[in-house]
């Protein structure tokens, strides 16, 4: 054991000239080459995953991501989920930087949400039992509602431009040939698919929605429903009521827990 | 832990840039050369869902794997990461592996990952350190481990010994077997100014599970060959592996790509150069065998 702790101080002091070379100014001595390896290895990962934001944000995404380093380094063992690591430091840095475009956060956002969509780690078993307004409803395809300020999904995919300002609710899923697909919610729509992830029964959920939203409760809105539910049964999105007394408001937070970013799509 | 039976003859180490391709020719059961498995970094395929992993399940159908890890940090103060190797323990067993590989060195710090390979001081004391590390992910996994020798452009710390004698410690504490990566001991050799035969000579030849070859590149301004698994495996390294080949018999080859990745059919070529070192180092090992 003595010579276990001797060997985990030595490694203590290597690893903490290194943290001083990965995380310092440039250094062109031999330990240096790591300083570069490091950066460059990260840098790739998250400019594969984020190249609209990458080409947006020009050199600026480079100096976002030294500055990262610099401060933070990625903690998950997965390259993969860098991106979504640096969104998550970065986000409140751009939104302050009055030299950044205003859309960035979002676009940031959005590219890692896509990634996080595409390998997600989720079972989509139908469940079979019919909908009803007294059960949860099971939903795949790795579905999430996410919400924007600015209409970032509409970008091009190889020019620039820039998005329009418009508060935005889209629906991310994956389809059944593990394509990620998106779709645009009215804000009763994401209200009520925003409870169902969560796990709320249906007719709870939809109640709520409307009352969060000043919508009256109607027939109106229990066929729009219904037609919504439909539509995203056949995309794979509903995959059934949740049996009876399998209530589970964790049943879709646990699915989510098990998303991750991906190198591809 | 001992090697359950592992596989012998040339493979590829799978990648994102290839994968398609390599999953139509499985699909179509076309050739795919001297391919006889794949090598895959399963932290790709983990704790994921969609077109990856089905992808990979199609090609496992028809090839074998061995998997060779990238982030367990073996040589790292940090505490395996929990989930990390729960992920990977299933994964193993889902793809019924002979071992698990990976570096011997550290990735990260401080709770944080550096995604790199950091080489250890070369000292007892680390030795040991490690060796409990590696019993530890072997009882974690239930598999044996296999650790390999990195490529290093520092020697860290104050060292008690060198390299070859480093890693003969590190296997000898514990019983792991060796991942052989021939072109990072040329690497190494070249930067060092040494000679790659002395250090093969000076590591127990007779523990090597597996071997890597693979291509590396100057690096402009450091005056450090890097190895960056982005060109073609250099003549020399195919001799290492011929030389290694004839005194260990057949194991597993694995050729690494990881950039300037070239056409599918190309990178096959490559292989069947590498094919091409591992039988020569065959015949070698059968003549000396007659005397």
């Amino acid at each position: 054991m003595a010579e276990e702790e001797e060997g985990r101080a030595a490694i203590a002091e290597v690893a903490a000239s290194f943290a001083a070379v990965v995380q310092g100014p440039p250094d062109e001595t031999r330990i240096g080459v790591y300083r570069s390896l490091v950066r460059r290895g990260i840098m790739g990962a998250v400019r594969a995953q984020m190249p609209r934001t990458a080409a947006a944000l020009g050199a600026r995404f480079e100096a976002t991501v030294e500055a990262w380093i610099d401060e933070a380094l990625p903690s998950s063992p997965y390259l993969r989920d860098a991106s979504a690591e640096l969104v998550g430091w970065a986000a409140t840095r751009w939104t302050e930087d009055p030299l950044v475009p205003r859309w960035i956060p979002d676009l940031g956002r959005y590219e890692v949400a896509r990634f996080e969509v595409a390998a997600a780690n989720v079972a989509d078993a139908p469940s079979g039992g019919p909908l009803a307004l007294d059960r949860a409803v099971r939903l795949g395809g790795a579905a999430r509602v996410a919400r924007y300020a600015w209409a970032v999904h509409r970008l091009p995919e190889d020019t620039p431009g820039e998005p329009q300002e418009e508060l935005t609710a889209l629906l991310l899923y994956r389809d059944r040939a593990h394509e990620v697909r998106c779709l645009v919610l009215s804000p009763l729509a994401a209200a009520i698919l925003e409870r169902l992830l969560g796990g709320a029964r249906l007719g709870e959920a939809v109640t709520t929605a409307c009352a969060a939203l000043g919508e009256p409760m109607g027939d109106a809105v229990l066929r729009g429903t219904a037609e919504v539910l439909a539509d995203l049964g056949e995309r794979g999105v509903v995959l059934g009521a949740v049996e009876q007394g399998n209530h589970d408001p964790d049943t879709h937070a646990a699915g989510e827990q098990g998303i991750v970013a991906g190198e591809r799509p | 832990m001992a090697l359950r039976s592992t596989i012998p003859g040339v493979g590829l180490g799978l990648r994102f840039d290839f994968l398609d391709d390599v999953l139509a020719r499985v699909e179509a059961d076309a050739p795919l050369g001297p391919a006889r498995f794949f090598e895959v970094a399963p932290e790709n395929y983990m704790r994921r869902g969609g077109f990856v992993p089905a992808a990979l399940e199609r090609i496992a159908a028809r090839f074998p794997l061995l998997s060779h890890g990238l982030s367990m940090s073996l040589g790292g103060l940090d505490p395996f990461d929990d989930a990390y190797m729960r992920e990977l323990a299933a994964f193993t067993r889902r793809f019924g592996v002979p071992f698990h590989s990976d570096h011997l060195c550290f990735s990260g710090f401080g709770g944080r990952m550096a995604h790199e390979l950091l080489p250890l001081p070369l000292t007892q004391g680390a030795a040991a350190y490690v060796a409990t590390r590696l019993r530890e992910a072997e009882d974690r996994l239930g598999l044996p481990m296999v650790v390999e020798n990195i490529t290093r452009y520092v020697v860290p710390g104050a060292p008690e010994m060198d390299e070859a004698t480093f890693l003969a410690e590190v296997l000898d504490r514990s019983g792991s077997k060796l991942l052989l990566d021939v072109n990072n001991v040329y690497v190494n050799a070249i930067n060092d100014g040494t000679d790659p035969l002395a250090f093969l000579a000076g590591i127990p030849l007779d523990r090597v599970a597996a071997i890597h070859v693979a291509g590396h590149e100057k690096r402009e301004g450091t005056g450090l060959v890097i190895d960056t698994h982005g060109a073609d495996v250099l003549g020399e390294v195919l001799s290492l592996l011929t030389w290694t080949i004839e005194r260990t018999g057949p194991v597993p080859v694995v050729l690494e790509r990881d950039h300037a990745i070239p056409p599918l059919d190309e990178l096959l070529g490559e292989l069947s150069r590498v094919e091409a070192a591992y039988q020569a180092g065959l015949a070698a090992r059968e003549a000396r065998a007659r005397g």
